[in-house]
């Protein structure tokens, strides 16, 4: 290969490599820019291949956050979220991670688009949060048999914030979907 | 100019320290292969706790949603076949360009399928995949070929080096941002949090938490200047490791923690010792 071949064909593959990471950065920074054409490129060249989100505990996770269920058939409340804390630091090589971060991020989605009071729920809530929350519980209790195809049970979440508690509780849902 | 391309064109750097990488990203492939296989009825069953969405947008986009579009049980179980096949091939160094880019593609629809599940060493890992696919310590007979094959074999090796900075300075740019890391109570709070916790990090004293967390800020600010610097080097990859351990065992975050170590092996240069012995 000839020096000029050389030459161009490093240029070629510096541009694409700059090209990349300055779209990745755009896309991945804090910084939002005010140029919001450049901000829709790099979210068009950047998801789904190369997206990436690096805000690593920021913001600073602050809340308690628990989800309790009951079944028709039992009078006690049973915590199914967090993990068991010994058994969840012993489990962490086998995925468990995976398993509490599935039910975590649900939660504060969930959590998220709730109001900032208690409230008891009478009717199952239509929201897109609600719907993935409750499918991940549902799929929990029917894989563990707690539930059969007919049964209800009930959700409450509890968030322990620095404002104080909050109590949300979802009364009579069905297995049937 | 001249001694850039024939840096760059002459031969394939870091050899030593490739096959080593290659077969440690194999090799947590595996483990994640092992995790999926565990968790199976959690993530894959009939009645798995993940939530199926599909995406359809165009077929460039449409071909990351492959698996969610497409689920069905038999599907799941072949994509997971074939990543062992292919994981496999690549670390006893038997891939090539088309095996490595499936091996790539294949994560990125598993992470898609299981994203309310994916933490940093997830992203990190598609991101490491698409690097090591032009990663090669193969030789071309042909010359053009051999030499357009080293150059992008060593400008991929920069690129991953610079990834692994940006995973560092775009996370410090983050923090400071953030009040709880600027003032330095984040990692107090973050260990009061059952999840990222357990007994002995929730009982450590304040100041500790306090120490520690302008510890990782100052790491994650300097890490993309310090780690370049030959006689620091050693110090910042020990210290890295160590944090990196604490996150994986301590907090729970077990594939980050361990991804983040992996990459550490590509900062290492143990060819570049041994030709000034030689030399």
């Amino acid at each position: 290969m000839s020096n000029l071949v050389k030459y161009c064909v490093l240029l070629c593959l510096s541009c694409i490599l700059v090209f990349h990471f300055v779209f990745v950065i755009i896309y991945a920074s804090p910084i939002k820019s005010t140029n919001l054409k450049l901000i829709g490129y790099s979210q068009k060249y950047v998801y789904p291949y190369f997206h990436q989100s690096w805000s690593l505990f920021v913001p600073t996770p602050k809340n308690k956050n628990y989800i309790l269920i009951k079944t028709q058939n039992k009078s006690e409340w049973k915590i199914l979220f967090p993990i068991n804390l010994t058994s969840l630091s012993k489990a962490n090589f086998i995925g468990s991670d995976a398993i509490s971060l599935l039910f975590s991020n649900a939660l504060i989605y969930e959590l998220n688009v709730l109001p900032q009071k208690s409230t008891i729920y009478n009717l199952k809530p239509t929201n897109q949060e609600f719907e993935i929350l409750n499918h991940e519980i549902y799929s929990y209790l029917k894989q563990n048999n707690f539930i059969n195809d007919t049964s209800k049970y009930e959700i409450l979440l509890f968030s322990n914030t620095y404002k104080g508690q909050l109590i949300y509780q979802f009364k009579d849902l069905y297995s049937k979907k | 100019m001249s001694f850039i391309t024939t840096y760059l064109f002459e031969s394939k750097h870091q050899p030593r320290e490739i096959k080593w990488f290659k077969n440690a990203l194999s090799l947590f492939i595996i483990y994640k292969i092992c995790v999926y296989i565990y968790l199976f009825q959690e993530l894959f069953s009939e009645h798995r706790f993940i939530y199926l969405s599909s995406k359809h947008v165009n077929f460039l986009i449409d071909s990351a949603f492959y698996l969610n579009n497409n689920y069905s049980l038999l599907f799941a179980i072949v994509i997971i076949s074939v990543l062992v096949i292919f994981s496999v091939l690549e670390m006893i160094n038997k891939s090539n360009y088309f095996i490595r880019f499936f091996l790539w593609l294949i994560i990125l629809n598993l992470n898609n399928f299981l994203y309310p599940t994916l933490t940093g060493g997830d992203y990190l890992l598609n991101q490491l995949l698409l690097f090591n696919i032009f990663l090669t310590n193969k030789s071309f007979k042909n010359s053009i070929f051999n030499e357009l094959s080293n150059v992008i074999h060593n400008l991929a090796l920069f690129g991953i080096k610079i990834q692994i900075c940006l995973v560092y300075a775009l996370a410090a740019w983050f923090k400071m941002y953030d009040a709880n890391w600027l003032n330095g109570s984040a990692i107090y709070d973050i260990f009061q949090i059952p999840e990222y916790s357990n007994t002995i990090f929730y009982s450590l004293p304040k100041w500790v938490c306090t120490i520690s967390t302008y510890v990782v800020l100052v790491y994650q600010l300097s890490f993309c200047v310090l780690v370049w610097i030959k006689p620091i080097k050693k110090y910042i990859l020990a210290l890295g490791i160590f944090q990196h351990i604490v996150i994986a065992f301590g907090m729970g975050l077990f594939s980050f923690g361990i991804i983040m170590i992996v990459c550490y092996i590509l900062f290492l240069n143990y060819d570049y010792k041994s030709q000034k012995k030689l030399a």
